[in-house]
């Protein structure tokens, strides 16, 4: 089978879009012709030069578009591609910033400064980058060299003051921003910026003093009497609430639709009991912010104080919609249910009440163990992002402001145009390595270009293929299924489809698509073996002896043969002669796959222990990764009482596997047995999740929570277990 | 004296004008120094001549918040003389615990007429530790009120020899909860006749493994740096023992359904029926956390409904900072409603019994929240200062932070309106009351036998302040002692009704509340000017009722579980009490 080579077509026409067309042009041209002289490595150097320009365009628009995320992915994958080169690292470094991964942005701005000293941008980002993450000296450090490098930096400058308040010198930080004020001039919109860092760095006094000054330059200036505001409630809390609401009630005369003077002034006036002057602005806030959950939690708090708890419900239900995370405000979350059950109960709907008040309780108990996690890791030492605060200066959510459409459109054409050209870079990759027999590598890179670009023409085909010839036949199943739902006559991806099922003992669907590969390729002997296995696991006994006749005439004397009538006489009961046919399939190739694995499985249900973990041992020198052999010597040398080193074994199935339920049963039975009782229930738990239909699996969980102290469970487990087995029989008995 | 006065009223008659010029002047004399409002009850602090020296200690930066959070004390009656004597618990500091330093917790005899004796050492209840609070009960039914003392690491059951000393027997009786114990009560839940103990435990705190003062978010308040937690230091959970009936208990805590497997942060303790089944119940007010209401079931379990029945938080929804509670009968509705004291920006909440195990925030509408919004709450109770029939409530307040400016704090005394609602009225006590201290426990009693109830006030760092009320029997009352026979000794769980005329008070007999204190068992029930009572009515724990009719008032009558009333004392009159 030969992998599709219409990408390199594909490719071609893509040059043909700029601005980065003569770039790509010239490295394709270059790739182009190392391929046709043989040179793979320098061929695939070239695409991937063009992979790294590719993936930074697409990391520089998912920035644009705020999905940092996305583009710390894109930028790291460029990175990966000229892992040397220092272009790109300043915008890796600011892509981790905005994703919130600080301590990854270190070392990628020490490498473009170690390169050049002078670079002013990599020393700012590295200096808010140790701020973030607490390190103030260092981010002191780095933002003086920035300032030194570019004395106008105010964005710098003013992180540098934050700096000082945060080292708490409060002298060297209002001697910085006096000189801020003394460049851009005394403004307003200077006062408040200085303000605003004074009060996220604690400096109450200094902050409000500021947010006077601002007043007095322009009583009207947007927000000021709002910051002034809350910053009176930071400092002095309920003993300055009356002040506070003048400040608001300044700001909502003077700008009367900006959300945060309405959603505060709302708060305090339930703060004061003034529930229906509340609403009023809460209601506002809400609709200049629909899908915020914030001014919903406080309404309903309003509502439910004005006596109206019929709305009260409606708002709580939608803030619980719009919120449901405990991760993103567990005491919103937990409170909000708490309000809706209480209004619940008010209008006479009990049952949801209740419900609702249980569930605020149990919420309320998962916050605080939260709360527990996230406050002790930061007392223990490991330390929280303490700059975050300052990204999030209101304390609530604001909805992000959208994009320019224009702008919006244009990175949307950006993003299509890059995507298809990194799509079509990996796939130009994996046809070279196909080419040199690495399939793995093959494999890895269709798969990277089906992910860009899932609707290349031929790449799940390439994909499922490569996935193919380098055993990875679970991974190859999906691309091959793709593939024949565009193709589904096509003979070729039936045969590998059916060996991947196959290969991963999907016998059904394996016995399906080879039954019509062998009714087209009726002379391929290698097939008829697969064929005929698939169909006696999946229990069609005679079409399995009609395969077997044919293979007998199409490929005589093989070792898979035999293998097949071994099965075929065990299904009749003829235990002897499917053990001498599994003699005759190692005769003609001791290494044959299975063959080991069957006899074992004969020795096993026949209480023959030690012969079948020898059996098994010897598959597993042939086959060291056949799953099945691992697990059923495991399980023989547990039933030899050889408990350690069968709980060793089940130890590594769970690891390779650890949603196999019977493993997991095992070893829990057995670690039950060694007295490890924590152990024995977290595995015996897993199992019963997995497979909560199995009696036995309720009982040993039962016994395992007796042994540990936990009756009630224990006996409620046993009782499962019970009503199971009666099902069972009634089932049989019908 | 008729001579003076026929003189100068001979005189007047000759001279009418100077007469009326010399009444005009005398009643301006007079006016001047009238009090601008009556105010008939005082409260005196007689603490210096009462003889009491206990000072409590604490470090005075408070880096650590197990320095901020001892005081509790005992009003009980150890020698079984009639009158209550007093158990001071003191605390320890790190620097104290690091150096090997010791303090010592005392215990002062009432020898009457305002004096007391400090016999602690004597008596062997001085050297508990780090201690935090106290709660009395007799637990082996021998007549003698025992102590449990909780501490920061080992607990005390002290138990009471009746000769004037104390036995340490906790290791013994298996009642030892090393953790960071706060809140105590002798508690009979299975009514089995005999006490119970129920302990809440605090914050999971390691004294060689201290959160550093001033660093990280839980450890600034306002942006002071000040000691960490509660919230971010991992919990403790509480602790149940049931008593064998053979000086030893048994923890049952996890079969129970007590056992706070979420660590919430437990403070005062409170155990009533609030449903009124017949079982007790225990409330446990936890600091930054939801409240525990656990309803007994009558069968050795307890099924938790704090959010169900609406005490878990308050009506916004949210836990608060909760350390002390009380319960009473505020309304008259035959129910006993919660208080419970909490820290700043968060008001003092007042849980109204609606019945059938649901409870609403009243606080603000009964005009309790606004008032506490400043300060930090600690001992508390509802308690009739002024003997008109209606409990008022007390509070003591102080901040936990020395490093503010409003770390000491005045008390609240709210009168009861008799309309649901509260005015604070401390400032008409003067400085006794409206002084800045950092006040903790609170215990309640009658100290003198006068029929008025006084209290005694712990202060963190320093003395306590022992107030005796004056005045306050200017009113009618009776107290009433129990003494169980199939109950327990002490009569702990007891519900006892009153009925005067049109008035019916109820209230029961309980070991611990407040904040981490225990209050005079003795119920006190003010009767304003009725002069007899009609019915006493006491339903024990054990479903036995016991009924006298027509007592008369201002006297302590004991009644015997089963028995009936078989004593009773008049209250002493004190001397004009000067201030």
């Amino acid at each position: 089978m030969c992998l599709r080579l219409a990408s390199i077509l594909f490719l071609l026409s893509i040059f043909l879009f700029p601005p980065q067309a003569d770039l790509f042009r010239k490295h394709y041209e270059a790739a182009n012709a190392y391929h046709r002289a043989g040179n793979y490595t320098a061929a695939e150097a070239e695409f991937k030069v063009i992979l790294a320009e590719a993936y930074e365009r697409l990391g520089k628009v998912y920035s644009a578009r705020n999905n940092y995320q996305a583009s710390v992915s894109a930028f790291e994958s460029a990175r990966a591609m000229r892992p040397a080169a220092t272009d790109g690292l300043v915008e890796l470094a600011i892509a981790y910033f905005h994703a919130g991964q600080y301590a990854k942005g270190i070392e990628p701005l020490q490498r473009v400064i170690a390169a050049d000293a002078k670079n002013a941008i990599a020393h700012h980002m590295l200096g808010k980058t140790h701020f973030m993450m607490g390190e103030f000296e260092k981010a002191s450090s780095e933002l003086q060299e920035t300032l030194r490098l570019t004395p106008g930096d105010y964005d710098a400058e003013y992180t540098l003051g934050l700096c000082y308040l945060k080292k708490k010198d409060l002298p060297q930080a209002k001697q910085l921003y006096e000189r801020m004020v003394e460049r851009l001039g005394n403004r307003p919109a200077v006062r408040v910026l200085i303000g605003r860092a004074y009060r996220e760095t604690g400096f109450l006094p200094e902050s409000i003093e500021e947010f006077k000054k601002a007043i007095e330059l322009d009583p009207k200036f947007p927000r000021v009497h709002y910051y002034l505001g809350l910053t009176y409630l930071y400092k002095d809390g309920a003993a300055r609430i009356a002040e506070a609401i003048e400040e608001f009630k300044i700001e909502l005369a003077a700008n009367p639709d900006e959300y945060f003077a309405n959603f505060y002034l709302g708060i305090l006036y339930i703060m004061e009991r003034k529930f229906e002057p509340a609403i009023g602005l809460l209601e506002k806030a809400a609709s200049k912010q629909p899908n915020n959950p914030d001014p919903y939690f406080h309404l309903g708090q309003a509502y439910q104080g004005a006596g109206r708890h019929a709305d009260a419900v409606e708002v709580l239900q939608k803030t619980i919609a719009l919120n449901p995370a405990l991760t993103h405000n567990d005491y919103q979350v937990t409170t909000a249910h708490y309000r809706l059950g209480q209004s619940l109960l008010k209008v006479g709907r009990t049952a949801e009440g209740q419900k609702e008040l249980q569930l605020s309780a149990d919420l309320k108990a998962k916050g605080f163990k939260l709360d527990e996690k996230r406050v002790g890791a930061f007392l223990s030492g490991t330390p929280d992002h303490s700059g975050k605060d300052l990204v999030k200066a209101e304390g609530m959510i604001a909805e992000p402001a959208p994009l320019d459409p224009q702008k919006s459109e244009k990175l949307k054409a950006e993003e299509t145009y890059y995507t298809k050209v990194v799509a079509a870079g990996h796939n130009s990759i994996g046809l070279l390595r196909a080419e040199q027999q690495d399939f793995r590598e093959a494999s890895r890179q269709f798969a990277l270009a089906a992910k860009w670009n899932p609707n290349q023409e031929g790449l799940n085909y390439n994909v499922g293929l490569a996935y193919y010839k380098s055993e990875s036949y679970k991974e190859a199943i999906p691309a091959l299924e793709n593939e024949l739902k565009i193709d589904p006559s096509n003979i070729a991806i039936k045969q590998l489809l059916g060996l991947s099922y196959f290969m991963t003992n999907d016998y059904a669907r394996a016995s399906t698509l080879l039954t019509d590969v062998v009714a087209v390729k009726s002379q391929d002997a290698a097939l008829y073996y697969p064929l005929a296995l698939s169909l006696l696991k999946d229990g069609k006994l005679e079409a399995a002896n009609r395969v077997i006749e044919q293979m007998v005439i199409v490929g005589a004397n093989t070792p898979q043969l035999h293998i097949l009538l071994s099965q075929a006489h065990y299904e009749r009961g003829e235990v002897d002669k499917a053990l001498e046919e599994l003699r005759k399939a190692l005769a003609l190739d001791d290494k044959v796959r299975l063959a080991h694995f069957y006899t074992g499985l004969i020795h096993l249900k026949a209480g023959k222990f030690p012969d079948a973990a020898r059996e098994f041992e010897l598959e597993l020198s042939v086959n060291p990764n056949d799953f099945q052999a691992k697990y059923h010597l495991a399980f023989v040398v547990l039933a030899q009482q050889e408990t350690d080193r069968g709980i060793n074994l089940m130890r590594e199935l769970v690891r390779e596997q650890p949603e196999f339920a019977d493993a997991r049963y095992e070893l829990g039975k057995a670690l039950l047995q060694k007295g490890d009782v924590k152990g024995s229930i977290e595995n015996l738990e897993t199992a019963a999740r997995l497979k909560p239909g199995q009696p036995h699996i309720h009982y040993q969980l039962g016994r395992a929570y007796i042994a540990a102290g936990r009756k009630s469970e224990g006996e409620s487990q046993l009782e499962i277990s019970k009503q199971l087995k009666e099902k069972a029989r009634a089932n049989s008995n019908e | 004296m008729n001579n003076d006065f026929s003189r100068k009223g001979a005189k007047a008659q000759r001279n009418p004008q100077r007469s009326l010029a010399l009444l005009i002047l005398l009643c301006a004399f007079l006016c001047a120094f009238a009090p601008l409002r009556e105010n008939k009850i005082s409260f005196t602090d007689i603490t210096a001549q009462s003889g009491i020296t206990f000072k409590h200690v604490a470090s005075p930066e408070k880096k650590y918040i197990v320095e901020s959070m001892s005081g509790g004390l005992a009003l009980f009656d150890y020698d079984n003389d009639g009158d209550l004597d007093i158990y001071l618990v003191n605390s320890l500091t790190v620097d104290l615990v690091k150096s090997k330093g010791k303090t010592k917790s005392d215990l002062y005899r009432n020898d009457g007429n305002g004096k007391f004796t400090e016999v602690g050492v004597k008596a062997g209840v001085s050297d508990i530790g780090w201690g935090m609070g106290v709660a009395a009960g007799d637990y082996n039914n021998d007549g003698f009120e025992d102590l449990y003392v909780t501490c920061l690491g080992p607990d005390h059951l002290l138990k009471n020899n009746g000769n004037g000393t104390f036995t340490d027997v906790t290791a013994k009786a298996g009642v030892n909860d090393p953790r960071w114990t706060t809140g105590a009560s002798f508690v009979d839940y299975d009514h089995d006749g005999d006490l119970d103990l129920f302990v809440s435990n605090y914050v999971d705190f390691d004294i060689n493994n201290l959160p550093e003062f001033g660093q990280g978010k839980t450890c600034q308040y306002k942006s002071i740096p000040v000691q960490c937690g509660p919230r971010g230091l991992k919990g403790a959970g509480d602790s149940l023992f049931r008593n064998n009936g053979d000086g030893t208990f048994t923890d049952v805590s996890k079969q129970a359904g007590v056992m706070d497997e979420n660590g919430y942060y437990g403070m005062g303790i409170i155990t009533s029926d609030f449903d009124d089944d017949g079982f007790v119940d225990i409330f446990v007010a936890n600091d930054s956390t939801p409240n525990y209401h656990y309803r007994n079931k009558g069968d050795g379990t307890f099924e938790e409904i704090g959010f169900t029945a609406g005490t878990a938080v308050n009506e916004n929804g949210s836990e608060q900072g909760s350390m002390g509670v009380t319960a009473g009968d505020y309304d008259h509705d035959g129910k006993l409603d919660l208080f419970i004291t909490n820290f700043a920006d968060e008001y003092n909440t007042l849980y109204h019994n609606d019945g059938k195990n649901s409870f609403t925030d009243l606080s603000y509408a009964a005009k309790v929240a606004a008032v506490s919004l400043p300060n930090v709450g600690w001992g508390t109770k509802f308690f009739d200062y002024d003997n008109d029939g209606w409990v008022d409530l007390f509070v003591a307040n102080g901040h936990v932070y020395p490093q503010l400016p409003s770390y000491r704090q005045p008390r609240l005394l709210q009168r009861n309106n008799r309309d649901s609602t509260f005015t604070e009225i401390s400032a008409e006590f003067g400085n006794v009351l409206a002084e800045n201290r950092a006040s903790r426990g609170v215990a309640f009693g009658d100290i003198d036998n006068d029929g008025d109830v006084d209290l005694i006030i712990a202060d963190l760092d320093g003395p306590p302040q022992l107030l005796r009320n004056d005045g306050g029997n200017a009113n009618n009352s009776i107290m009433i002692k129990t003494v169980g026979v199939k109950s327990n000794r002490s009569g702990i769980g007891a519900r006892v009704t009153v009925v005067a005329g049109t008035l019916t008070q109820v209230d029961e007999v309980r070991s611990g509340d407040s904040y981490l204190s225990q209050s005079d068992m003795r119920l006190h029930f003010g009767l304003e000017k009725r002069a007899k009572v009609d019915t006493i009515e006491v339903r024990w724990p054990s479903g036995v009722v016991d009924k006298i009719s027509g007592a008369g008032v201002n006297r302590i009558i004991t009644i015997k579980e089963g028995q009936g009333k078989v004593d009773e004392k008049e209250f002493i009159k004190q001397p004009q009490k000067g201030t």
